[in-house]
């Protein structure tokens, strides 16, 4: 493999979205990632559908968006044995991604005291709801308790209206935790080749919520708290009906303003003249007619829309396998080395053997002992599904 | 403690042209690094960089300017003039229509919509929420589609920037890391395009009647967020509320048909409690329910107090304001950030950098 975190080897015990999110990019960035599940507990996003319409055969889209470029192992690690074997694991790996409860990890005997023993040079990233500690290190929570409580909420509405979320679709929290968490953990592991050091590092989904809204917590500030789609730089900015029923989002300062077809005095006046202008053309008419004018203007895409612009506004953020199917792409590219889609996502314990052997040297007896007592599972690959 | 970055030192230089949700996500990836030991230098006009001027302002100074410059030192430069000979940048962090001044290995290269897009496309950081599908996802669905609070199409963009700079440097060759902010937006909203991609409906905003609305409660508003196997502990703290206890809302999917529904009769009962006893409740029960804290309040939130999450800052002239730290904690310490630049210091400040 090659990339910036080739020779890097991660162990991924994250689920749903945030952990293995983060352990994903790592792998398009060169890492070696071997999410592990357990044979009596799989990965939830194996289950959940995009939508009602997704056909029923093979792995689900979440799962393979958020899965590939990753091995898949089936370790049980409530079972001394399964624990012994992870262990083994660790001590040849570099980093661990987890984004369990808190106190998950430390019951199952694998916290940052054991894999630090067990190997100093060893990088623990956990991604937390709240954090290691503190008052609420125990709530529960999902990225829209996280906007509520993180101040986010606070700011997104309409003017006069109640505080917003991005909702249970976009779940913006877990999203933006992966580009940081990634960022991070490079940062620790090129640390590590420096001193040779290891680091537990404690990243509060929280924290970083309110962090992307920093600017808002200085005092004294006199904005009202939720300004609709005003941002406080453009003279204007909303979104407007056009002729065909689509909205047009649309930024323009003072200066663009004063050249549109139909100015006006105040603000509010030139949102009216703008209005009736846009609501008597069609969609790509007008937003063609502002581009020109140089005015921010861009039609308001559902995901459908957003997935026909692929090739001509963007290009990596979607990528495709072998086989044609979609996966998940890359929030940034790099020229030289650059981040590359390599394999589908794996079936549960698609590489147990292979790892165990490959990795922590077990011998075929050894495999097949854990094999009977249950402390991990063997699956098969999907290629070997479809072969048959 | 030895900082991550302390061995590199970082330029952040962009045009005058810059869009500003481009100059506010080079800013962001510049303070990360700063906060990680990076020596940062700011390459500011005499004028000062235009961020020093937009709000929210405090008592005039840009509260935004300081949250996204702290740590950093600042040098003015006028656009057609080169770094000091002396001044040896491990990386740059740009946008896509300056110049090639300076030599670095590492170049990161932000842009509002990436380099197939007409060069002279105009773009916010609004239309760009609007291209990457996240727009139509906020709001309510007889009313315009909203954005998000704050500059979150840039700060994503940032991170985006942050970690693209971080996977470089862990190379020891030339590298351009290339960053648009609708690139991370649209793969910030992968579950639509995923959704998009497998055939049948994309999803669209659902206000009051998605599944987790925010809803009133005594003293504020509270997210009502809840997963299936939470029902019956909602249930509980709903009083078993007859209207709730319909056999038929014990399928996820009822439910989420019946979502406004639901919603109005947890109001009746959520409206009775503070959100601080929600948030006790929550926390008994295990239920992730969210009520709205307002950043002033999050200032004397206890959880945030005991971990030291905001520090104050001197915005300038004496004055002074708290701002979130970095939100990652190495071994249990904060890397607390730097003193905000002034653009008026630079002669020193060169000849620090210099030295």
């Amino acid at each position: 493999m090659s990339g910036p975190l080739a020779g890097c080897r991660v162990l991924d015990l994250g689920i749903i979205t945030a952990g293995a999110a983060t352990s994903a990019l790592l792998a398009d960035l060169g890492a070696e990632v071997i999410k592990i599940e357990s044979p009596t507990y799989a990965d939830p996003f194996r289950e959940w559908k995009a939508n009602a319409q997704e056909r029923d055969d093979g792995l689900r889209a979440y799962f393979r968006f958020t899965n590939r470029n990753k091995e898949g192992i089936s370790i049980d690690l409530k079972q001394p044995q399964g624990r012994t074997a992870f262990l083994d694991l660790a001590a040849c790996s570099n980093i661990v991604i987890e984004n369990f409860r808190r106190g998950v990890l430390d019951q199952l005997g694998i916290g940052y005291r054991v894999l630090h023993a067990t190997r100093p040079r060893i990088i623990l990233a956990s991604l937390s709801s709240q954090g290691e500690d503190g008052p609420d290190a125990g709530y529960v929570s999902f990225g829209t308790t996280l906007e509520a409580m993180g101040g986010l909420a606070w700011h997104t509405g309409y003017s006069g209206g109640p505080p917003t979320t991005s909702g249970r679709v976009l779940n913006y929290p877990d999203q933006v935790v992966a580009i940081f968490a990634a960022g991070m953990v490079l940062a620790a592991w090129r640390q590590g080749r420096r001193t040779g050091e290891g680091v537990h590092l404690d990243l509060s989904q929280r924290e970083l919520t309110s962090f992307l809204v920093g600017e808002q917590f200085a005092a004294s500030t006199t904005a009202p708290a939720r300004a609709g789609n005003a941002d406080g730089f453009h003279a204007l900015q909303e979104c407007f009906r056009t002729a065909d029923g689509h909205w047009l989002a649309v930024s323009a300062t003072e200066d663009q303003l004063k050249a549109l077809p139909a100015p006006s005095g105040s603000e509010q006046g030139a949102a009216k003249a703008l209005q009736s202008w846009i609501e008597n053309r069609r969609g790509d008419e007008v937003e063609a007619l502002l581009q020109a004018r140089g005015v921010a203007a861009a039609l308001v895409r559902d995901g459908s829309g957003t997935l026909a612009d692929r090739g001509h506004y963007w290009h990596w953020a979607l990528q495709s396998l072998a086989c044609d199917a979609p996966v998940k792409g890359f929030p940034f590219q790099m020229q030289r080395q650059p981040l590359l889609i390599h394999k589908d996502a794996p079936r549960i314990g698609e590489d147990t053997a292979q790892v165990l052997r490959r990795v922590a040297g077990y011998s075929e007896e050894q495999i097949a002992a854990l094999m009977r007592s249950g402390a991990i599972s063997c699956g098969t690959s999907a290629d070997a599904n479809t072969s048959t | 403690m030895n900082k991550p970055l302390d061995d590199i030192t970082l330029v952040e230089r962009v045009s005058m042209q810059c869009p500003t949700g481009v100059r506010l996500a080079v800013a962001l990836a510049g303070r990360l690094a700063a906060d990680l030991g990076a020596r940062v230098v700011k390459i500011e006009p005499a004028g000062g960089d235009p961020v020093r001027r937009m709000p929210p302002l405090v008592d005039g100074h840009s509260a935004l300017f300081a949250f996204l410059n702290a740590g950093k030192c600042s040098m003015v430069l006028e656009e057609d003039q080169d770094l000091p000979p002396d001044l040896h940048a491990d990386a740059l962090l740009t946008d896509t229509l300056s110049p090639e001044q300076v030599s670095a290995r590492v170049r990161v290269e932000v842009s509002m919509l990436g380099n197939t897009a007409p060069a002279n496309a105009a773009a916010s950081e609004f239309t760009v929420l609007a291209l990457g599908g996240l727009l139509n996802l906020v709001g309510d669905p007889d009313r315009e589609p909203l954005r998000l609070g704050g500059h979150q199409a840039a700060y994503a963009g940032g991170l985006s920037a942050f970690t693209g700079l971080m996977g470089a440097l862990c190379t020891d060759t030339p590298e351009v890391v290339q960053v648009s902010l609708l690139e991370t937006a649209v793969w910030l909203n992968w579950k639509n395009i995923a959704s998009a991609a497998v055939g049948g409906n994309a999803p669209s905003r659902a206000g009051r009647a998605s599944d987790w609305p925010i809803i009133r409660c005594a003293d504020g508003w509270v997210a009502l967020v809840y997963q299936d196997r939470d029902w019956l502990k909602l249930l509980d703290l709903l009083e078993q509320d007859p209207r709730l206890t319909d056999p038929a809302l014990s399928s996820m999917a009822v439910r989420s048909a019946r979502a406004e529904e639901i919603a109005s009769v947890a109001e009746e009962h959520l409206s009775r409690l503070t959100r601080h006893q929600i948030r006790e409740a929550a926390l008994a029960r295990k239920l992730p329910l969210g009520p709205v804290w307002e950043p002033q309040e999050l200032l004397e939130d206890e959880h945030c107090l005991a971990r030291g999450f905001f520090d104050r800052m001197v915005l300038g002239g004496g004055v002074t304001t708290p701002l979130p730290t970095l939100p990652a904690l190495w071994n249990g310490k904060r890397h607390l950030p730097g003193v905000v630049p002034s653009v008026f210091s630079n002669t020193a400040r060169q000849q620090e950098v210099q030295a």
